[in-house]
């Protein structure tokens, strides 16, 4: 292995594939880093530039797109809370609030270091125990993803912060959501209300834009015509070294990092889910691992660790599926196989034997481009904060404007922009009403994935239940799934209890 | 401020309101037979917990209100007092916007979009509306630029098609 790899190494390291690298991380970190622009889009407008150039180095192009705009979402979550792409909606929950505090550097400091990590750790697994895992994947059915995104729903409890009926509100809306459009299946129409458009359904980034993005300007509209409120927040770059943390912060990160790393890797692995899910689920694990688990939300560099080293590796995780088996998990990755596939190249098992230069190519190339995305995103952390200097009246409506650009590029549709005026709607209800977020998002993201792989499991069992429960893996994650349930309501039961005693007090 | 004092009945009506309207929806999905659950399976449990959720809601608040109102009411802290307005006419021309995007074209929607939006929510003393309009320009091209030259993003060019 470590022979192809020095190949694979000998065939990137050319003046053409570093320049690429270079260039190309970085379109990726700004289109990442602007809500509305998501990786998936950055992949999309380079791909048919890549045709003209050789497969290989047409992938390079690619992978370095894909991980710089994976991690370039961190830095509007952080400075804006407007999350840049989909897999980084978790990180604006505590990255913002410390750049409100004035800790803007060190939450981006944090966010690129513990991207870069993850980053790694999941190319090095793709590297090492690619096969293996694959192989694992494969044994997941039908039962089984439906198990996992009832477990992972049932984290839908645990991310309401305050009132648990807001929270599992918030958490139905979202599966509501799913529901809008053709059905699995069958293709039943529902709740189009007879718009041919709505027929496709809600697509996540016009919804994540309108509710982040267009009701966060509404909010800041409210007061921004007052003069002393025209910046957004004050952030010193005064005295701030490196990353802006010190080892010892990011050396008492290492199981939280580890632990969001796993979980980011094992959902990046399994086709359909990726960095939109596990960030949110490693910042919820985290919150519940943590012993100071209220101080979540409040700006704490734990959230922010827990979601960056877990989205991007899932970047890793969702290579592995799509580079051994040829199975794309996501849109992103299906991107990366179109890049592929235009060059006559079928990803799979036989590729690693024919084309083995080509394949430990395209790990070098991701390996060199997550080190030029630390080495960009460091030199350009006081320059993104500098941008807060801008007056919000300013930066915001251009902001805007580019969502609105990302938003029809996105089916070339202007339906998909009058979604996100809805959706700034609908986010601007939940701020007044201080309704959770995350758990509409959970909702949203998974409550697809529920439906479909429910129907079809109940298709292959000719209507019987009972294959959930009694395949091993499906039954595990039900069990644990109920036994989180029943957990959640013992806790909520004995905090309501006691605070009665203490109010009869 | 009011709206706080509402906020837990608010959510029971706004939730129940969203169920109503889909639960009236659900008779309407054509069943077949294809699968063992039919596509109104899901919308139909969501409907029904949501349902049931946003009476729990508004019951919370009904609870909550009797125990203030035995409590003798608290005192609401004074906030700084938020401009609807402005929100209000943050979202009418972000709608307007999105609706001249296609006829007008991208260029000339943005570059009116970019200076009203800028007007309503600058400070009354920074309000410079030729200064807005210069920066709106130059932000619009350079997007222009980027997106529609640069990365072949087909944008609309609504009534300057052929001039751009």
């Amino acid at each position: 292995m470590l022979e192809s790899l020095a190949t694979g190494a000998a065939a990137v390291c050319n003046p053409l594939g570093i320049l690429l690298i270079l260039l190309c991380t970085a379109a990726g970190i700004i289109f990442g880093s602007i809500p509305g622009l998501s990786a998936t889009m950055a992949i999309a407008l380079f791909l048919p530039v890549s045709y003209g150039m050789t497969p290989l180095m047409g992938m390079t192009m690619l992978v370095s797109v894909y991980i710089g705009g994976v991690s370039g979402g961190l830095i509007s979550a952080i400075l804006l809370k407007m999350p840049g792409t989909p897999s980084s909606v978790a990180t604006c929950f505590d990255g913002y609030p410390l750049t409100q505090k004035g800790q803007g550097i060190k939450a981006l400091g944090v966010g690129v270091f513990f991207s870069f990590l993850g980053t790694l750790f999941s190319i090095v697994a793709l590297i090492a125990i690619a096969p293996n895992l694959a192989t694992l994947a494969l044994k997941f059915g039908d039962f089984e993803y439906f198990s996992i995104a009832v477990f992972s729903l049932t984290m839908i409890a645990s991310l309401s912060s305050g009132s648990m009926v807001k929270g599992l509100l918030s958490g139905f809306l979202g599966v509501l959501l799913t529901t809008v459009g053709m059905a699995p299946i069958d293709a039943a129409a529902r709740f189009t209300f007879g718009s041919t458009q709505m027929g496709a359904g809600l697509d996540i980034l016009p919804v994540l834009i309108g509710m982040f993005a267009l009701s966060e300007i509404m909010v800041t509209a409210e007061t921004s015509a007052k003069k002393d409120r025209t910046q957004i927040v004050q952030v010193s770059t005064r005295g701030v070294k490196g990353f802006g943390f010190s080892v010892a912060e990011g050396l008492g990160q290492w199981w939280n990092a580890l632990r969001s790393a796993l979980i980011g890797l094992a959902i990046g692995i399994l086709p359909g889910l990726g960095g939109s899910t596990s960030n949110l689920i490693a910042y919820t694990v985290a919150k519940n691992q943590s012993s100071y688990p209220e101080k979540f939300g409040t700006g704490i560099i734990d959230g922010v660790v827990a979601t960056e080293t877990a989205n991007n590796a899932s970047v890793g995780g969702a290579l592995i599926p799509l580079l051994t088996l040829g199975i794309p998990g996501d849109m992103a990755t299906a991107m990366l196989l179109g890049g592929l596939m235009i060059h006559g190249l079928q990803p799979g098992p036989l590729l690693f034997q024919e084309q083995p230069v080509l394949m430990y190519g395209i790990f070098i190339a991701m390996l060199l481009s997550n080190l030029v995305m630390l080495i960009e995103e460091f030199f350009g952390l006081r320059i993104f904060v500098s941008l807060l200097k801008t007056p919000k009246y300013i930066l915001l409506p251009i902001i805007f404007v580019l969502c609105i650009v990302g938003a029809f590029g996105l089916n070339n549709r202007v339906f998909d922009t009058y979604v996100v005026i809805a959706f700034g709607l609908v986010g601007y209800i939940f701020i007044k009403l201080h309704l959770p977020v995350a758990p509409m998002i959970m909702g949203f993201v998974l409550g697809e994935t529920v439906e479909t792989y429910m129907r079809r499991a109940l298709m292959n069992s000719k209507g019987s239940w009972m294959p959930f429960l009694t395949r091993p893996i499906s039954g595990a994650f039900l069990a644990i799934a109920a036994f989180s349930v029943v957990y959640i309501i013992v806790k909520n039961v004995r905090a309501y209890r006691r605070q009665k005693q203490n109010n009869a007090l | 401020m009011k709206l706080k004092k509402y906020e837990d009945w608010l959510t029971g009506a706004f939730f129940l309101a969203v169920t109503l309207v889909y639960a009236s929806q659900i008779p309407l999905i054509k069943r077949t037979k294809i699968s063992p659950v039919n596509s109104a399976f899901l919308p139909t449990i969501v409907a029904i917990c949501m349902g049931a959720l946003a009476l729990v809601q508004l019951y919370m608040a009904f609870r909550n209100w009797k125990q203030a109102k035995a409590a003798g009411g608290t005192q609401e802290k004074a906030e700084d007092s938020p401009d609807y307005r402005r929100a209000v006419y943050t979202l009418a021309t972000a709608l307007i916007y999105v609706m001249l995007f296609k006829p007008l074209g991208f260029v000339l929607s943005s570059i009116l979009y970019l200076t009203v939006q800028m007007s309503v929510m600058a400070p009354k003393e920074e309000r410079r509306p030729l200064r807005f309009l210069l920066i709106s320009v130059i932000a619009v091209a350079v997007i222009y630029l980027i997106f529609h030259n640069g990365l072949s993003l087909l944008l609309p060019g609504g009534v300057l098609t052929g001039i751009l």
